[in-house]
């Protein structure tokens, strides 16, 4: 019984958000949970990760709909913002309540 | 609990991050210079029109090359950000404060002009007035400093109320030359403050590389 017991915290593990859990794009999401809005040179200054990495883990984050990029023209000049949706914010909350019981629950 | 404080540190890192070009502090060195200057041509007996359309006409200047600094320097590097409601609401109460402070001080200075005398009474230090200047400058500073959590403000507070103070204080050893050392020091700090800020800033943050389209 007990066996079976540590095999469940084991196994909620592997339910952790894997969109989430990946390292640049945990970063990403962490920088987007604390403000409100911000462009692509923003979140590269933030998390030092380049144009093109960035910009790959945005669209698996829009395609996940956890984030919404929103164009507008600045001084004429075309200009994109993203920001976490709901859905990716309350995942990410998430996230965060499964990382916490998981790490509180190991041994010193 | 420790993820809570990340989140906090991440949050603060990317509110600082405004400020970690140093155009501010560039800024608030200028103006104080501009106020030494000011002061100096009020001296040499320069008269009142001529010396609003200085004043006037190089803090307009100092606002536009603000801007340009912003916009050429900073913007490339860092980008746009909208923060939090908790920050949005602490800048606007800054900017209520600077209104305020502002408004009282005009007011003042309208209300000497119309009575053609100061406003303190002559049986006071003359002391009394630099002092209470100071004194406004330390707490506006230190204000704005604690809210938007812009550290080096603190010095800046200091460095804006320490020339009325000194001249008043050795107002026997009054001299053109003395004058202007009471009023270049402090601002020479702050711009220096500024420009070692800047150029790590700069060395920090080459400008990033967007490949087109």
């Amino acid at each position: 019984m007990k066996k079976a017991e540590d095999n469940d915290e084991i196994k909620s593990l592997a339910s952790l958000d894997r969109m989430i859990h990946e390292p640049a794009r945990l970063m990403i999401i962490a920088v987007l949970f604390v403000i409100e809005q911000a462009d692509f040179t923003f979140l590269m200054a933030q998390t030092g990760l380049s144009w093109g990495n960035l910009s790959s883990h945005m669209s698996k984050l829009e395609e996940a709909g956890y984030i919404e990029v929103e164009k507008s023209f600045v001084k004429r000049r075309p200009h994109t913002m993203l920001r976490l949706t709901q859905m990716g914010r309350s995942s990410f909350m998430e996230y965060r309540r499964s990382m916490n019981q998981i790490l509180n629950g190991l041994p010193d | 609990m420790s993820q809570e404080l990340n989140l906090k540190e991440i949050e603060r890192k990317a509110w600082t991050s405004v400020f970690s070009d140093g155009l501010y502090d560039l800024w608030l060195g200028w103006l104080l210079l501009q106020m030494g200057g000011v002061y100096m041509l009020s001296k040499l007996s320069i008269s009142d029109p001529l010396l609003t359309v200085i004043n006037f006409g190089t803090y307009i200047l100092s606002l536009v090359l603000l801007r340009l600094g912003k916009r050429l320097i900073t913007l490339p590097r860092m980008g746009r950000v909208k923060f939090n409601q908790r920050r949005q609401s602490r800048v606007r109460l800054v900017i209520a404060i600077t209104f305020i402070i502002v408004g009282l001080s005009v007011a003042l200075t309208l209300t000497a002009i119309v009575r053609q005398k100061s406003l303190l009474s002559e049986q006071l230090s003359p002391l009394v007035g630099p002092l209470l200047i100071s004194l406004f400058f330390l707490i506006f500073f230190w204000t704005a400093a604690y809210f938007l959590e812009y550290r080096r403000l603190y010095v800046v507070g200091i460095m804006y109320a320490l020339p009325e103070t000194i001249l008043a204080v050795f107002a026997e050893y009054w001299s053109i030359g003395f004058a202007i050392l009471a009023w270049v020091i402090p601002a020479a700090v702050v711009i220096g403050m500024g420009l070692i800020t800047l150029q790590r800033f700069l060395h920090e943050h080459p400008a990033p590389v967007i490949p087109a389209g």
